[in-house]
């Protein structure tokens, strides 16, 4: 399975101190909930570290781990065992938070750690696009979220606003 | 006039009834999905997005083809 093989590059990466704590989020990390979402690409979300001595941030260790594995760019992905990945900064408190609640589970023995789906729907709300707000949708009908603690979340964030535009929108 | 009637409601009703088993139908198919093994449904990505890749190919090809067809000067 190629993304089985991806989770597990991305696990070395991190075991090799190339990127610390990771999640996976989007389409794949709401597959973990849901049933299987069509999607190009992973979307991995990382701490970013500045360079030692330097402000800035940069992909240039995890591009040349990767390069130096056999790995190729492919616009802003890098391609993982055929998979695109994205690497994604936490950069706003709401993907931090989300990053540290991040759970692991087990693919055949491979382990992967995955956003919550409550911080998962909280992402999407706060991104906001038809297909986010679709995922949202998904997880509400087929019960895989604690509601509350999505609304719990969004207060935290400053996004109760966007919630009530989502119910106003599809739940009322 | 009542005998219509009562055929039209008859046939929409079958109607409704049509669409509410496919939908039942299909929400019953996501539930099943859904509760698949995590191995089983990351398959299941890998298969869609070879698929989605397919799919863009074909639509690449077509309107390649379509452009040169457009471009191609009449014989007449």
């Amino acid at each position: 399975m190629a993304i089985k093989e991806a989770i597990q590059i991305i696990n070395r990466m991190e075991a090799d101190g190339v990127i610390e704590r990771y999640a996976i989020g989007g389409a794949v990390g709401a597959t973990f909930y849901l049933e299987p979402v069509a999607t190009l690409d992973v979307d991995v979300f990382i701490e970013f570290r500045a360079q030692p001595g330097s402000r800035l941030v940069s992909l240039e260790p995890i591009f040349t781990y990767l390069r130096d594995r056999g790995c190729t760019m492919e616009g802003e992905h890098i391609v993982i065992a055929g998979w695109p990945v994205q690497f994604l900064p936490a950069n706003s408190n709401l993907l931090q938070e989300a990053l540290v609640a991040a759970v692991e589970k087990s693919v055949e023995g491979t382990s992967a750690r995955v956003f919550t789906a409550e911080h998962i729907a909280a992402i999407a709300l706060q991104t906001g696009r038809a297909k986010d707000k679709a995922r949202v949708l998904q997880f509400i009908e087929a019960n895989a979220v604690d509601l509350g603690r999505v609304r719990e979340i969004l207060t935290r964030h400053g996004l109760n606003g966007n919630w009530q535009q989502f119910e106003q929108q599809f739940l009322k | 006039m009542a005998i219509g009637s009562n055929s039209s409601n008859n046939s929409s009703s079958k109607v409704k009834g049509y669409f509410e088993r496919i939908s039942e139908s299909k929400r019953d198919f996501r539930r099943r999905l859904a509760a698949l093994p995590i191995a089983e449904k990351l398959r299941l990505l890998d298969s869609l997005r070879e698929r989605m890749l397919a799919i863009r190919r074909g639509s690449n090809a077509v309107a390649t083809r379509k452009t040169i067809v457009q471009e191609t000067p009449s014989e007449r």
